[in-house]
């Protein structure tokens, strides 16, 4: 069943139900049968079907079977006695997440990012005093309205006005010194209403207030004397609105076209100056609607097709806009024509399907443009959007496992252009002293990140920042620095082991030297490997990665030996679900073969299979993705790295 | 039994169980009873194609017709100027003054307050459903339903 019915709101149903009862149970409804029996003889119209891939179908049955019960009824008790017949539905779950599917070879997405604020529309109609209706001197007193679809506070500056309505109160803020000419009169019901009047006296002004109020989708000017001269509309952003996500892609013929999604509910609503019509497309099961601006003359003259809007969907999960316009984005010499661009707009529009988790992520990573906004790789839903902070911390706070470091705590070092952890702390050492470790009293430790963000098969360097405290330079012995360890551990699991380098002789190992009273910048390792990689370890000395590691909050941990403790760095990172997981079994395969021996492999076990990074050096490969590939990195001639993607 | 009797039958089915409640929830948002019936009948003719591709045939059903009688009512607005058409339909039998008064101030309702108002308290829909049927965020529904019952309220006749 729905949802239960607000008991306080029993009372008002029961008066409303006993007012209007009487009247649609007044008179027998005829029966129709025969008429509609007659009417749906014709061929069926079958849901569209898609030549996608069997995944892309089942979502489309799921979209059909939640296409409206997103809009509509959960329970729809409909009426009374011998027709009261509920029918129930759950909400079916959906991500919020729409992506194109079927569009033809050529289109691929630019840039994913997320905005604040939901769009809303808005709109503006001006009147001015007739010609024959001009003051003495020839002027000619003006109106003009603005209309936000979104919902703000009205400006607390004016001086409280009369109602407007059930409701609705008007806010006057009077003429300024500056320019005594001009008045405005402000009120809200679905939307932020502001009349301005120019020669018009403050009772006239609340006239037309009160008039447009009364009946805001009326074609009449709002004073008699008045006439229209000009209409507007513009989309705007409600700041206090949910966040939303933009998805521009390029056409095979070079122009760009977007669409956005923001949460059921979030989208611009119907104003008074816009249409709104049914549009059905032939590749879209879902339903559509295209919302134009009406202009000016329909008012006037009636006629006139609506301006160019946006075609709108209210689908389960996500408001959908297609904005109607195409943008040039290769050859601002020759813009999309309007025919051109329509078709385009239909054609993406007409693509949108729902997409799991996993796909909306495969689909945004694969943007010429990288995604900044980590959310977009992270969200389950389009709706945890708006529930989380984008990543974009520039200085964090390591985890406190232990006791604080001895060493007088200080803005870290100059030169530093990413991310930076707090100080290190000391953690006892288990067991005897390190002879061969040095001393890290008087030094302190951070760690420093380019990016919060580690998605798999994108390592990222990470660099020790030590500041020597002490009037006396200090060694790190070149055990203390050849078994520092590093790696990512479960944010929720802080003492999962890391990764731990077999040395048996660490006389190779570069020593390090930290001046007096100074600092610097160091690899974690001399061994060149100072990397965290969102993937599994295979705890051997030769430290290969395996399969991609889930999801999730994790930290890049240092561990540094010293001779009687040792330092412990945490800075918290975030790794994204990767789009296409590769599990440790799968690595496991390929791994120290040769390439000729994986790409053999690979097609025996129907992947695709390339190369993309050879000793080290990165590949150019197209920035495309398929989760039936894997590529692998190359370590004289041998597989060391896999991935899926 | 072939695919198009089975539709069919299925069709018939959901007429038995929906169709005088949708002519009522034509009805009153409408406000215009011949109206109604044929926004109830097209909203079956829409769904009849696809009716066995449905898991909710009820909902959709309702959601269509919604729609297509607010798009009803925003033609007739735009169409206002228009002469009024003489009735033709013998007038309804006389009802309380008071039903009369509030059926009336229905009728001078803004659209998306006799919709929200009608889903909330005919349809028992909750806000969040109303506010996707409509295009609005829940709490404008709940001012919506709010300012539509002061209304009607206030058009009671007081003794």
């Amino acid at each position: 069943m729905s949802d239960p019915v607000d008991p306080a709101q029993t009372s008002d149903r029961a008066w409303f139900r006993s007012q209007v009862d009487p009247v649609v149970e007044a008179e027998p409804i005829t029966d129709a049968w025969a008429e509609i029996e007659s009417r749906t003889a014709g061929e069926p119209t079958a849901l569209p079907t898609s030549t996608a891939n069997p995944s892309a179908r089942r979502w489309l049955a799921v979209a059909a079977a939640v296409v409206l019960l997103a809009g509509s009824a959960v329970v729809l008790a409909a009426t009374r006695g011998e027709d009261a017949s509920p029918v129930t539905s759950g909400r079916q779950e959906s991500t919020g997440w729409y992506v194109p599917t079927d569009l033809p070879d050529g289109w691929r997405l630019t840039s994913a990012t997320v905005t604040k604020g939901s769009p809303c529309d808005g709109a503006s109609q001006r009147w001015k005093t007739l010609p024959e209706a001009a003051a003495s001197d020839g002027t000619r007193p003006a109106l003009e309205l603005a209309y936000s679809s979104c919902e703000s506070v009205l400006d607390p500056s004016g001086t409280p006005g009369p109602p407007l309505g059930a409701g609705s109160h008007a806010s006057v803020v009077g003429p300024s010194p500056e320019d005594p000419s001009f008045e405005v009169v402000r009120w809200q019901d679905d939307g932020l209403w502001e009349l301005t009047g120019e020669g018009v006296s403050r009772d006239r002004l609340l006239e037309a207030a009160q008039a447009i109020a009364a009946h805001p989708g009326s074609e009449d000017p709002p004073l008699p004397g008045f006439g229209a001269t000009g209409a507007g509309a513009n989309q705007d952003a409600d700041p206090n609105g949910a966040p939303s996500v933009v998805l521009a892609l390029t056409s095979p013929s070079g122009a760009e076209v977007e669409y956005q999604l923001v949460v059921t509910g979030e989208g611009p609503r119907l104003t008074p100056f816009t249409s709104d019509r049914d549009y059905p497309l032939p590749a879209q099961p879902l339903a559509l609607r295209r919302r134009g601006s009406i202009p000016l003359e329909h008012f006037s003259r009636g006629g006139g097709a609506d301006r160019a809007g946006y075609l709108f969907g209210t689908w389960p999960g996500a408001d959908v806009l297609v904005p109607e316009k195409a943008n040039p984005a290769t050859n601002e010499d020759s813009p999309p024509t309007t025919t051109e661009a329509h078709a385009l707009v239909d054609a993406l529009a007409g693509s949108l399907r729902p997409a799991t988790a996993e796909e909306w992520r495969a689909f945004v990573a694969s943007a010429r443009t990288p995604v900044e906004d980590d959310r977009l790789l992270t969200a389950p839903t389009l709706a945890s959007i708006g529930t989380s902070e984008p990543a974009t911390a520039t200085t964090t706070t390591g985890g406190a496992t232990s006791t604080v470091a001895t060493t007088t705590t200080s803005a870290p070092p100059p030169g530093a252009t990413g991310t930076i952890s707090e100080p290190g702390t000391v953690r006892p050492h288990e067991g005897l002293p390190a002879t061969r470790n040095s001393s890290l009293d008087g030094l302190e430790f951070r760690l420093e990140l380019p990016t919060t963000t580690i998605r798999a098969g994108d390592p990222v360097k990470g660099t020790l920042l030590i500041r020597n405290t002490t009037d006396e330079d200090i060694d790190l012995s070149e055990c203390t620095h050849g078994l520092t360890q590093w790696g990512l551990v479960p944010a929720d699991s802080p003492n999962d082991p890391l990764p731990t380098r077999v040395l048996t002789d660490c006389s190779d190992t570069a020593v390090l030297t930290v001046p007096a009273d100074g600092s610097g910048r160091y690899p974690i390792s001399s061994l060149g490997e100072n990397v965290f990689a969102a993937q599994t370890f295979d705890n051997r000395a030769e430290l290969f990665q395996l399969g991609t590691l889930p999801g999730g909050r994790y930290l890049a941990v240092v561990e540094i030996p010293g001779d009687d403790n040792g330092v412990r760095i945490e800075l918290p990172v975030t790794v994204p679900d990767p789009p296409c997981p590769t599990s440790d079994a799968l690595a496991k395969r390929y791994l120290e073969r040769t390439s000729t021996e994986a790409a053999a492999r690979a097609a025996a076990d129907g992947l695709g299979y390339r190369v993309v990074r050879i000793d080290g050096k990165a590949q150019t490969v197209e920035q495309n993705l398929t989760c039936n590939r894997i590529n692998v990195d190359l370590q004289g001639g041998r597989v060391t790295n896999v991935l899926r993607g | 039994m072939s695919e198009d009797a089975q539709r069919t039958g299925t069709l018939e089915e959901l007429y038995r169980d929906q169709y005088r409640p949708s002519v009522r929830l034509a009805h009153l948002l409408t406000g215009d009873r011949g109206r109604a019936e044929e926004l109830a009948q097209d909203a079956f003719v829409r769904i009849a194609p696809r009716i066995d591709q449905l898991d909710n045939p009820a909902g959709y059903l309702r959601t269509t017709l919604v729609n297509l009688c607010r798009d009803s009512g925003r033609r007739s607005k735009r169409a206002s100027a228009l002469p009024v058409p003489e009735a033709r339909v013998s007038p309804p039998p006389p009802l309380p003054e008071s039903s009369t008064a509030v059926w009336a101030a229905m009728q001078q309702l803004p659209e998306r307050q006799r919709t929200a108002i009608t889903l909330r308290f005919y349809l028992d829909l909750p806000d969040d459903q109303i506010a996707d049927l409509i295009g609005a965020r829940p709490g404008t529904v709940r001012s919506l339903v709010h300012r539509a019952l002061a209304t009607l309220k206030e058009a009671v006749p007081h003794e």
